[in-house]
């Protein structure tokens, strides 16, 4: 089998395992809150209809609780979950109550991705453009400036930054934020550009910060890369300064781009952050609109999505990895 | 006895006076000038401006921000530093177990892996929402260690795994060190550098990760940390209503005290990698 294919069938393994295990996060979460979910249910739809007769009570509770899966053993509870959860049932909304968790989510979750894939792709090409340039560069005050900065600012939650940069942006540049148009009907490379209108402002909330840890880790591999003998040696047959600064990037980047993979989850949790912050309709808002309403499937299907829609990501970034990587393409020579 | 030479280095200096400043604020403060619970709303005249009588100015909530910010303050680091103890001590014994035993190094480094690209808010806010009413301050710290430990595992474990082929250790193997000595008197000393780094940066993702969860509203609002306060002053459009102190003020302190503590992570790597 060619060592690409293989390779992308081991990443895609490795999807199905990180898939797997926040599905048993998700079940363990959802079986360990001091109260369980489909009486919140129970409760919130008696008291929508306060004329129910005993018995009706007592059948709509059972007909929920089966609806959960409630009454087996805890096993066979998680097989059932696992299975359910897999193909996308998830039960019913109780906010939006019958209207299924899926597919709320399946309108939102396309935004966040788009964003997180953005920001993620952009933020790490500034950061490691500028991480390469600083560390060869000769205006040995500027990279510091730079540097320092960056160093400086890093520490800083980004939940503080955000709302410093919702302030800055609304209160002080009175800049607008884009509302939402109908994209239903229109062809695919005008809602393209309106998801593009939508996300630029928590996009550039993002990169503004998501460059500088890039920045800080490319800097200090390619300071230790230009050491290296191989550098030393172009240098002195004389090779010009793009050479060599595609020496030290080419070499650098590979690590780097395991970061990026890593980091992800974290990207996420950013993402989440400003769309709430920023009106824009990915699985931020969700969240909000869950917990303001108490609603625990809706927020459990999150937990779930968000996983796997942070897992599709990472494939996909996966994918390009044999590009970038000789090692995947020629193994063993 | 002569003081080691950090103790002359002003950039050392500094960050840990502001930090021992801050450290008095939130402890000596509410112990000795707080009269009135500062967790009441409607305790003071609303939405004021710092003046005299209250030098950070009050909140639409009707709390004295001179005596919010200590409590808040000192619940975030009380967050922060549970967070980064366990997540450290769940990372340490972790990778010494992996490196020692010499066994599932793979098996451990994906599912490490694989807990490092999980999304940690949706799970956090869920588990802090849905416990909201029984919650403690420490109990945060723990449950933000359950994603906390998987970087630092990660970077410990690569440091160890290239440590364990150095030559000193396979000399501690051969002489018949036992293994818990081999930890404590090998190894140790080696991380022990990066376990202060990390725990630095751990209280600092704790902080951030917490102040995120309480800007989603999904924790038990009425307990004041730097989170809950921007959650209310946003709640109450504070932004929109200029009333700059109520977000502002706490927000510098963390900033303040953030910064410090970095700072002198920082210093103390530098000199801690100095003699090595």
């Amino acid at each position: 089998m060619h060592p690409v294919v293989k390779y992308i069938i081991k990443r895609f393994g490795r999807m199905l395992l990180t898939i797997w295990i926040g599905l048993t996060i998700t079940f363990i979460v959802s079986r360990s809150l001091p109260f369980n979910p489909a009486d919140v249910l129970v409760s919130r739809l008696t008291s929508y209809a306060l004329q129910l007769r005993p018995e009706e009570l007592e059948r709509m509770r059972r007909v929920i609780y089966d609806l959960f899966g409630l009454r087996d053993p805890i096993y066979v509870q998680y097989i059932k979950f696992l299975y359910g959860y897999f193909l996308g049932e998830m039960g019913p909304s109780f906010t939006y109550f019958p209207v299924k968790v899926s597919e709320i989510i399946s309108a939102s979750l396309p935004w966040s991705i788009f964003l997180l894939m953005q920001t993620s792709i952009i933020s790490w090409l500034i950061g490691n453009f500028l991480g390469v340039v600083a560390a060869l560069s000769k205006h040995r005050r500027f990279t510091k400036g730079v540097e320092y900065f960056a160093m400086g600012l890093q520490p800083i939650p980004f939940a503080i930054f955000a709302i410093a940069y919702l302030i800055f942006y609304v209160v002080i540049l009175k800049g607008s934020i884009p509302a939402g148009e109908i994209m239903r009907g229109k062809p695919i490379i005008e809602v393209m550009l309106i998801a593009f209108r939508r996300s630029i402002i928590p996009l550039t909330a993002m990169v503004i910060w998501g460059w500088m840890g890039n920045f800080l880790g490319m800097k200090s591999l390619a300071m230790k890369l230009k050491n290296e003998d191989f550098v030393e040696y172009a240098k002195l047959r004389g090779a010009p300064q793009r050479t060599i600064t595609w020496y030290v990037t080419r070499n650098a980047i590979t690590p780097q781009f395991t970061y990026l993979l890593l980091s992800l989850g974290m990207i996420f949790t950013g993402a989440a952050l400003v769309e709430y912050l920023f009106s824009y309709p990915g699985i931020g808002i969700l969240l909000v609109t869950s917990v303001l309403n108490a609603d625990y499937n809706l927020m459990l299907g999150i937990v779930y999505m968000s996983i796997v829609g942070v897992a599709i990501a990472a494939f996909i970034l996966d994918i390009i990895y044999p590009i970038i990587d000789p090692r995947i393409r020629y193994p063993g020579q | 006895m002569k003081l080691p030479s950090i103790f002359k280095d002003r950039s050392f200096l500094i960050p840990l006076s502001i930090l021992l400043g801050i450290v008095v604020y939130i402890i000596v403060y509410p112990a000795l000038f707080i009269r009135v619970d500062p967790t009441r709303w409607y305790v003071v005249p609303k939405g004021l401006p710092p003046s005299q009588d209250y030098p950070f100015g009050t909140t639409l909530t009707g709390q004295n921000i001179a005596d919010l910010v200590p409590i808040a303050l000192r619940n975030s680091i009380v967050i922060g530093g549970t967070t980064a103890l366990t997540s450290i001590a769940i990372a340490v014994v972790l990778s010494m177990l992996v490196v020692l035993v010499r066994k599932g190094v793979t098996a451990t480094m994906t599912f490490i892996d694989t807990m490092c690209t999980i999304p940690p808010l949706p799970v956090l806010i869920v588990l802090l929402y849905g416990w909201r009413d029984y919650i403690t301050m420490p109990l945060i710290g723990l449950i933000l260690s359950i994603f906390g430990w998987a970087w630092p595992s990660r970077a410990l474990i690569s440091i160890l795994s290239s440590l364990r082929e150095r030559t000193f250790i396979h000399t501690s193997y051969l002489s018949g060190l036992p293994t818990y000595l081999i930890m404590v008197k090998d190894f140790i000393p080696y991380i022990l550098r990066y376990i202060l780094i990390g725990f630095v940066n751990l209280s600092l993702w704790g902080i951030g990760m917490e102040t995120t969860v309480a800007m989603f509203g999904a924790m038990r609002m009425d307990i004041p940390t730097i989170g809950t306060t921007l959650y209310w002053s946003m709640h109450f459009q504070a932004f929109i209503l200029g009333l700059w102190w109520w977000y502002m003020i706490p927000t510098l302190f963390l900033i303040v005290f953030i910064l410090s503590l970095y700072a002198l992570g920082v210093k103390l790597d530098e000199y801690l990698t100095a003699g090595v």
